[in-house]
């Protein structure tokens, strides 16, 4: 078994894999300049993590609210805040249609977006990131499994 | 005032070494200024007195911030040339190197007669 903020990492790249605008281009964590074979693509974050011990008696149970980012690039000489849009509707619905990630979280909302341009390529860029707010509970000694 | 001339500036884009000659769209640039067009070679248009933009063409890969958690691998086209061959060019003019279009979106006059042509590859 996996800590259960890795299992949840993962159901989101499942959940997003394959959508029309993106396809296959989603990248988990990752770390490498993305060239334009590559794009458009999401790349998939978990950055931070709050916890709070919500009961007394041992072994406690942890409430957890994980922000996980998730990152649209995009490319194009024009429209390309209207790229960053269109993403918008495939990511988002994605989200909604599985609040729970296959049980792994009471909720998932996305809760914050914002969008980023670079006209210093061949070519304009533009980056859309949109914060996913996930809440899940685990017990303190056993992190593997979501309750 | 630039120290140089712009005959000067002329050896530091010469073709038989690291220059490339550049074609400027004939609509929007080459008849707006005055020029008339007589012939294209390739890549390369002569004006009325038989003169070329030559230029050095640089479009290394750069990373590109945009902000996200990664960046974006990218060339990044830029033609410096002598500003006397580029004094009437203005943003959005278009401009042709090695059979590949461009449009300008940045002119860059360092104020020593030269000339940086930021450029946007198109489609």
């Amino acid at each position: 078994m996996t800590h259960v903020r890795q299992q949840i990492r993962d159901q989101i790249v499942t959940n997003l894999t394959g959508l029309p605008t993106t396809g296959s281009n989603v990248f988990r964590s990752r770390i490498f300049p993305l060239e334009q074979t590559k794009l458009p693509a999401l790349c998939i974050f978990t950055k931070s993590e709050a916890t709070e011990f919500d009961t007394i008696t041992l072994a406690r149970s942890v409430n957890r609210v994980l922000d996980v980012a998730v990152e649209a690039y995009v490319i194009g000489i024009l429209n390309y805040d209207n790229a960053l849009d269109g993403i918008a509707v495939e990511v988002e619905e994605a989200i909604a249609a599985d609040v729970t990630l296959n049980n792994l979280a009471k909720d998932a909302q996305v809760v914050a977006f914002e969008a980023d341009y670079s006209g210093d390529g061949e070519q304009p860029v533009a980056v859309g990131r949109f914060t996913i707010s996930v809440q899940y509970r685990t017990k303190e000694n056993d992190v593997e499994t979501a309750v | 005032m630039a120290v140089e001339t712009a005959d000067d500036l002329a050896v530091f884009f010469n073709t038989n070494d690291f220059g490339v000659a550049a074609s400027k769209d004939r609509d929007n640039l080459l008849l707006e200024s005055g020029f008339s067009l007589l012939a294209e070679d390739g890549s390369q248009i002569l004006f009325s007195d038989g003169s070329s933009v030559n230029g050095i063409f640089d479009n290394d890969f750069v990373e590109v911030d945009a902000g996200g958690g990664v960046g974006f691998a990218l060339q990044q086209p830029r033609f410096v040339c002598r500003t006397a061959d580029v004094s009437t060019t203005v943003e959005g003019d278009s401009i042709s190197i090695n059979s590949v279009n461009y449009t300008i979106r940045i002119v860059q006059d360092d104020g020593t007669g030269v000339t940086t042509l930021v450029l946007e590859k198109q489609l």
